[in-house]
């Protein structure tokens, strides 16, 4: 770089940088409950001047099949989050939490102490005021192709959390996979989405039944269950709150 | 601390300590927006040597997944290099330095 500020830490790896485009998330706070959807949906919304980022905060009682459908914006600057949540509905559980950072939509602070660092077109890349977003752990989680007539069981987990006080999970996308049972000259065809499940400190992905249909499935018995390769990030929301 | 930076908060607990390799401060490169039965390739002059990584931030989509839809991010002399192949679906993802 010729001017600006640039900081690595121990593992040489950038922490910040003043070089355009590169930005940093601030918390912009939580999305609010707004409705559940067809039994296994449950929609927040929040405003954003920029497309947020979630973070999802999971029950740890081990039941949850949570993941991120989609985001939506509603138009301005209201986002709607859509959330796939299979064990709320008629169980009375806890909702898991959703919290949201965005890039800075403003070059002011929100207090007289910290740092800010711009970027050449002076536009605010980074507030100390307003809570950068911090990851505390970055997991890889492998993908699968399953030939299986079930679903891949939870098993292991797929990672272990390290100590934190509120953990928060990032990029914890759905995915689903199909099964047919054989029958002349109908099968059954069951739909099964994944999510992801906190116990214990282990994080899992968790495939749960969303439908079953009779469809024309002769009499052949298979399945297909797929997820891809996902890095899924993990931040203390007690950093923020 | 030896050594770096630390940034605290008010109440004096740390909010980024610039030594400590397992908290990390995200820093996003971009966020792509692709348009249904579009792909996406480009090359980051300015991050050679660097890791990027990629995450998906709208919902059901992975951003490796096996069915032929392709996204990599190959390092060819140094310069990260990232092709995200044609989608069905209009979608987002996180490009970010690590």
């Amino acid at each position: 770089m010729s001017y600006g500020l640039e900081a690595f830490d121990a593992a040489n790896r950038l922490a910040f940088t003043t070089k355009a485009p590169v930005f940093a998330f601030h918390y912009i706070g939580q999305a609010t409950y707004s409705a559940d959807f067809q039994n296994f949906w449950t929609d927040y919304t929040i405003s954003s001047v920029h497309r947020p980022i979630v973070f999802v905060a999971f029950p740890n009682d081990g039941g949850a099949c949570i993941g991120l459908h989609s985001m939506t914006n509603l138009g301005g600057n209201t986002w709607r989050i859509r959330l796939l949540d299979m064990r709320f509905s008629g169980s009375g559980r806890a909702r898991p939490t959703v919290h949201c950072f965005a890039r800075l939509s403003n070059n002011t602070p929100a207090s007289p102490y910290g740092m800010m660092v711009f970027d050449a077109s002076h536009n605010a890349v980074l507030d100390t005021t307003r809570n950068p977003l911090v990851l505390s752990q970055s997991e890889l989680v492998a993908g699968l192709s399953s030939g299986s007539l079930t679903p891949p069981d939870i098993g292991a987990p797929k990672f272990m959390l390290k100590s934190m006080t509120s953990p928060a999970f990032h990029a914890v996308s759905v995915g689903f996979g199909d099964r047919y049972t054989g029958g002349t000259p109908f099968g059954n065809r069951s739909r099964y989405y994944y999510g992801w499940a906190l116990s214990s400190g282990g994080f899992y992905r968790q495939w749960g039944l969303f439908e079953s249909g009779l469809e024309d499935g002769g009499a052949i018995s298979f399945a297909i269950f797929i997820a891809g390769e996902q890095r899924i990030l993990v931040t203390d929301m007690a950093r923020y709150l | 601390m030896t050594y770096g930076f630390q940034i605290k908060r008010a109440n004096g607990a740390i909010q980024f300590d610039s030594s400590d390799v397992d908290i990390q401060m995200i820093l996003a490169v971009d966020i792509l927006s692709i348009a249904a039965n579009q792909g996406y390739s480009q090359s980051y002059l300015d991050f050679v040597g660097r890791q990027l990584q990629l995450t998906p931030i709208s919902g059901a989509e992975t951003t490796s997944p096996p069915d032929g839809e392709s996204v990599a991010i190959t390092y060819p002399g140094g310069i990260p290099t990232l092709n995200i192949g044609a989608r069905a679906y209009e979608q987002h993802f996180l490009l970010m330095v690590l």
